[in-house]
């Protein structure tokens, strides 16, 4: 019992915690991962089929997009609550709310890896799941903000390889030298440049369809 | 976007331009609003790279501090059972230090209810399985001083055995034996209230004592003198 109170964890509102990530709180981050990756755990099976590996790639996707969309302000708190589309009320608990990107998540992946998507019925699984799937307007209405959106989306979705590559040139800010020295695949400094360009070709394309299937 | 204009972007977004590039660069971009496009985008993607990396970092910081979070919590669990288990050891061995009774032996009151007397004896039993040691030991000091007494009766009874009548020396004798019975009796409380108060060297003494007289406690104080030995 001593022990128990002792590592007892402090229990945070729905409207703490996103104010917290908000504010980058490391406590907030951390209690706001350990909300979802629980509710996320129990729930996923009821929502769509995955192997675990996948399981964890898609949750890894949509709490990035979660964390996102609250230093975003895509979901705030006020006055206790918090806030979502259309400057109304979550409808929901975060939980559910993170499972709404996951779902959405999950349709990314199946469509990048040309799986058969394999969603459970959400109405028979989870009632109160149903009333937070995103559809078309999950995007914000704000160009900008739309864009960097969609861009972080097809990234989230885009090859492993590719990603790789595009994160070592524009994040790490590698020259094409050094990505050659570590990634001993490519015969020549021209063809790491050539498999760059093309990858970032790939994820123009992609986030120019979504924006045009969007703004149709 | 060709290869060379996107070389152009990548070198400017990433700082590896000279000023006069970067000034030429910049001529272009006002002109050119395809090269606007791609330079825009490309800074988008960089950016969302970057916050994608952070993002990562972010999460595997979170799952390294909960990894070291729940080996602190075995840590801690362990050293609190460790802790709590040490305490227990140590009130333990404070309350029986090594050689002592492991469990106070508890008296029997059904021998106490067929007890001849007025009761004290019994009272002085009801007292020690109540752990009330030191009440205890205050009545069998009483008891010990009527003994005492009795004693003193005895004796001079004894003195004058000789010159009393049958019916006196049958008295007398019986008196002996209720005596011898009640100092061995008050003897053996007296052992259990020692014990009880951790009196070790008060309680070696007597159950050497009730050991070495052929009482109706000798055999059940040399069980318990072999427990402590």
């Amino acid at each position: 019992m001593i022990i128990k109170t002792i590592f007892k964890k402090k229990q945070y509102s729905d409207a703490e915690l996103v104010e917290g990530v908000f504010l980058k709180k490391f406590p907030m981050q951390t209690a706001l991962f350990e909300v979802v990756k629980k509710y996320y755990y129990q729930h996923y099976k009821g929502v769509f089929f995955a192997q675990e590996a996948d399981a964890d790639d898609i949750f890894q996707n949509t709490i990035i997009t979660m964390i996102q969309n609250i230093e975003r302000k895509k979901i705030y708190a006020e006055g206790g609550i918090v806030i979502g589309k259309d400057n109304k009320p979550l409808n929901g608990t975060l939980g559910t709310y993170f499972m709404g990107i996951a779902k959405l998540k999950f349709k990314e992946w199946t469509r990048s890896t040309g799986k058969e998507v394999n969603l459970t019925d959400m109405n028979s699984g989870n009632g109160s799941l149903s009333n937070q799937i995103i559809t078309d307007d999950w995007y914000s209405e704000d160009n900008e903000t739309m864009k960097k959106e969609i861009v972080s989306d097809c990234i989230s979705k885009m090859s492993e390889r590719c990603r790789q590559i595009l994160t070592m040139f524009y994040d790490e800010e590698k020259s094409l030298d050094i990505i050659l020295m570590e990634l001993p695949s490519f015969n020549s400094k021209d063809a790491l440049k050539t498999a760059k360009n093309k990858c970032l070709g790939k994820l123009k394309t992609s986030a120019n369809d979504i924006y045009s299937l969007i703004n149709k | 976007m060709n290869e060379l204009l996107q070389e152009k972007i990548d070198a400017y977004l990433l700082n590896r331009m000279n000023e006069s590039e970067k000034i030429e660069f910049e001529e272009l971009l006002n002109k050119n609003q395809e090269l606007k496009d791609q330079y825009q985008f490309t800074k988008t993607v960089r950016n969302e790279l970057k916050d994608r990396t952070e993002k990562i970092k972010l999460l595997q910081t979170i799952k390294e501090k909960g990894k070291s979070i729940k080996l602190r919590k075995i840590a801690l669990t362990s050293s609190a059972i460790t802790g709590i288990a040490a305490v227990f050891i140590l009130v333990f061995f404070i309350k029986y230090p090594s050689g002592s009774f492991q469990s106070m032996p508890l008296l029997d009151m059904e021998y106490y209810d067929e007890y001849r007397a007025n009761g004290d004896v019994k009272s002085i039993a009801i007292l020690i399985n109540e752990k009330k040691y030191e009440e205890a030991l205050v009545k069998i000091q009483e008891e010990e001083q009527d003994l005492s007494e009795m004693s003193e009766m005895l004796m001079s009874d004894s003195i004058q055995y000789n010159s009393l009548t049958q019916e006196e020396k049958a008295r007398v004798e019986y008196e002996i034996k209720v005596y011898r019975r009640d100092r061995m009796e008050l003897e053996w409380l007296k052992l259990h209230a020692y014990i009880g108060l951790n009196n070790k060297e008060e309680y070696n003494k007597i159950i050497k004592k009730i050991i070495s007289e052929d009482g109706v406690h000798q055999v059940d104080a040399k069980k318990l003198y072999e427990s402590i030995k």
